[in-house]
C-alpha cells in the first residue's frame, strides 16, 4: 500500500525516543508507571498520578477505538495537495486510558464513526520508521 | 486583587490603544515592531501618560517585540518589569493581564502595558501550521500541523456527544459578524453574512467550515494596567479588574494542540471549569451578573464549550442556549464579542477582545450593552473579569 500521507519523519524529544525504538521493531508500546502501574501518552520523565520517574513499555492491547477524529481539506503543503481530504484520528486505548493521534488507512471518510474499532498496521515514513497506524475493520 | 487589599493598590486598566487591523499581509510599510511600538504608545496616550511612564511590558504566545526592541524604539528609561505568558498560542492573552495586574499591586511596576503585534503577512501563517511543534513526533508523522486539525476533534466530540447542530454553531458566527457591521475597525465590516452563506462553506476540518474559524490579520493592541490610586491622578474612565488568571484543567497538558490524552470530560468541554470557578470567587460574583462577555473566538465550537465552562447555560446546552438568542446584540441576555470578535473584527491573539471588554465597561462600544457593568474575558487557559469602579 502506498503511504497514507507524505509527512515528517518524527523528531522526538529525549523521553519519547523509547517509542520510536519499539517502533522501529513494529511494536506499540505506552509508558506505564513502574510504581503506581498508570499508563501514559505522550511519554513524560515523571508519572504524573504518583511522582515516580520508573518507567516500563507495555505493548498496547489489540482493541483501540476511533475516540474523535476530523478530515482535513486543506493541504498546508504542496506534497499534501493530492491528498486531501484526509483524516486525523485520535485513537484511544480504553483499556490503558490513553489516546495516540494517527491515520486510518484504509476508510473513506464519510465512513468514520466515533466508537468504531481499530486495528493497528504500519507504514515506513521517509527515514524508514514505522508508523503505527489503523485498520477501520471493513468486515 | 480580592478584597484582602486596599482599593488603592487594585489593578485597573486606564489605557487602549490600538493600529489599524487588516486582513494578513495589509501592512506591510512597517514592521510588527512597529505595530507594538504605535499601540503602546497609544495605550499611553488615551490613558493621559507619557509613553515614557510605563514601566513594565506584558504579553505572550512568544511575541518577537522584545523589551529590548521596545525600549530602543519607545525610550521607556524607566523599564524595570517585563514579562510573558509562556506558550505560542493565544491562551496567555489574559494572563498578560494577570501578570500586569498583580505587577501593579505588588509595586513591581506603576504602568505595565499590556501588548499583542501580529503581522500574519510578514510571517509564518498561524493558519498554515506552526514554526514550533507542540508535541514533536506526535503530530506532524499524521498531518496535524495547523491549530484547525488540532482542535477540530475536540469540536467532533462536543458535537457527537451533545447533539449540537450546525445550524446553532452558526449563531456564533452571524451573530459577531453582524457586531462587526456596526464597527468600523472591523475588517468584516462590509462582509455580511448569512445562514444560508455558512452552511454552504467550505469544510477546513471537519467539522470545521470556514467561518467557524477566525480570520488571520495584521495589526497591534495594548492596553496600560495601574492602580485605582493611580489612576485616580489620570483624567479618564478606569476600569477595574475584579479577577484576572490562568491555568488549564487538572491533567490537560499540552491538551488539544499536543497530547489529546486530558480527561474525557474536560476534551469535549475545552477547559475553562476549574479558571472560571476561581475567577468567579475572586470577584465575587456568578455568571449572572456578567452584562457581556468577550469570548475567545478562533473557533466557532469553543465558544459554545466555554458559555458552559463558564456557567451561563448547563453542559452541552450551548448551541440551544445561542440558538434561542441569548448572545445576539442587543436584545440578548447576554452579548458577546460585540466588536466582532476573532470571526469578523481581527484576530489579534485575544487582546483585542479585552481592548472591547474595556470600551463595553466605559459605555463606548459600537454595539454597547446598556449600563454594562461587568465584563468576562475568557478563554479556557486564562480569563479576566473587568468592573465599573
Amino acid at each position: 500500500m502506498n503511504r497514507y500521507l507524505p509527512t515528517p519523519s518524527p523528531n522526538p524529544p529525549m523521553d519519547a525516543v523509547p517509542f520510536w525504538d519499539w517502533c522501529r521493531k513494529r511494536e506499540l508500546r505506552f509508558q506505564q508507571c513502574g510504581a503506581c502501574g498508570r499508563h501514559r501518552h505522550p511519554p513524560a520523565p515523571v508519572c504524573r498520578f504518583c511522582g515516580s520517574d520508573q518507567v516500563k513499555w507495555d505493548p498496547a492491547p489489540d482493541e483501540a477505538e476511533l475516540f474523535s477524529y476530523t478530515i482535513v481539506h486543506n493541504a498546508v503543503t504542496e506534497a499534501l495537495k493530492s491528498y486531501v481530504p484526509y483524516n486525523i484520528a485520535v485513537v484511544g486505548f480504553p483499556s490503558l486510558q490513553v489516546r495516540l493521534i494517527s491515520n486510518i488507512i484504509d476508510m473513506p471518510p464519510s465512513s468514520l464513526r466515533i466508537g468504531m474499532p481499530l486495528r493497528l498496521t504500519w507504514q515506513e515514513c521517509d527515514d524508514g520508521t514505522p508508523l503505527p497506524l489503523f485498520l477501520g475493520e471493513k468486515s | 486583587m480580592g478584597e484582602s487589599k486596599g482599593a488603592e493598590s487594585r489593578a485597573c486598566i486606564v489605557g487602549i490603544g490600538e493600529t489599524d487591523y487588516t486582513r494578513r499581509g495589509g501592512i506591510s510599510d512597517r514592521s510588527e515592531l512597529a505595530l507594538a511600538c504605535a499601540a503602546v504608545a497609544n495605550a499611553a496616550k488615551d490613558a493621559g501618560l507619557d509613553v515614557n511612564d510605563i514601566d513594565g511590558l506584558s504579553s505572550y504566545a512568544n511575541d518577537e517585540s522584545v523589551p529590548w526592541l521596545m525600549q530602543e524604539s519607545l525610550g521607556l528609561p524607566k523599564l524595570r518589569y517585563a514579562t510573558m505568558a509562556w506558550g505560542g498560542g493565544g491562551g496567555g492573552c489574559f494572563a498578560a493581564i494577570a501578570q500586569a495586574a498583580a505587577a501593579v499591586e505588588s509595586g513591581a511596576a506603576n504602568y505595565v502595558a499590556v501588548f499583542r503585534s501580529l503581522c500574519q503577512g510578514q510571517r509564518k501563517r498561524f493558519g498554515q501550521g506552526y514554526g514550533v511543534p507542540h508535541s514533536p513526533g506526535f503530530l506532524d508523522p499524521f498531518g496535524m500541523f495547523a491549530p484547525p486539525f488540532m482542535l477540530a476533534p475536540l469540536a467532533q466530540r462536543y458535537k457527537h456527544d451533545y447533539g449540537i447542530r450546525e445550524e446553532q454553531v452558526a449563531e456564533i458566527a452571524l451573530s459577531g459578524r453582524a457586531n462587526a457591521a456596526r464597527n468600523p475597525r472591523a475588517v468584516f465590516k462590509d462582509r455580511p453574512l448569512d445562514l444560508e452563506t455558512y452552511l454552504s462553506s467550505r469544510m477546513v476540518a471537519d467539522p470545521l467550515r470556514l467561518y467557524d474559524c477566525c480570520q488571520e490579520n495584521d495589526g497591534a493592541c495594548a492596553l496600560v494596567v495601574t492602580t485605582e490610586e493611580r489612576a485616580r491622578d489620570l483624567s479618564g474612565p478606569v476600569v477595574r479588574i475584579l479577577a484576572a488568571g490562568q491555568g488549564a484543567e487538572p491533567g490537560w497538558g499540552s491538551g488539544g494542540l499536543g497530547s489529546h490524552n486530558m480527561p474525557e470530560e474536560d476534551y469535549k468541554a475545552g477547559g475553562g471549569r476549574t479558571l472560571a470557578n476561581r475567577l468567579y470567587a475572586k470577584a465575587g460574583i456568578g455568571p449572572e451578573d456578567v452584562d457581556t462577555a468577550q469570548i475567545y473566538d478562533h473557533f466557532t465550537y469553543f465558544v459554545l464549550m466555554n458559555l458552559e465552562s463558564f456557567g451561563f447555560c448547563g453542559r452541552g446546552e450551548a448551541g440551544a442556549y445561542v440558538a434561542d438568542g441569548n448572545i445576539r446584540w442587543s436584545t440578548g441576555k447576554l452579548p458577546i464579542n460585540t466588536s466582532g470578535g476573532h470571526l469578523s473584527e481581527a484576530y489579534i491573539h485575544g487582546l483585542n477582545l479585552a481592548v472591547e471588554g474595556v470600551r463595553q465597561i466605559r459605555g463606548t462600544s459600537t454595539s454597547q450593552v446598556a449600563d454594562a457593568e461587568i465584563c468576562l474575558l475568557a478563554n479556557s487557559s486564562s480569563a479576566a473579569i473587568l468592573g465599573r469602579v
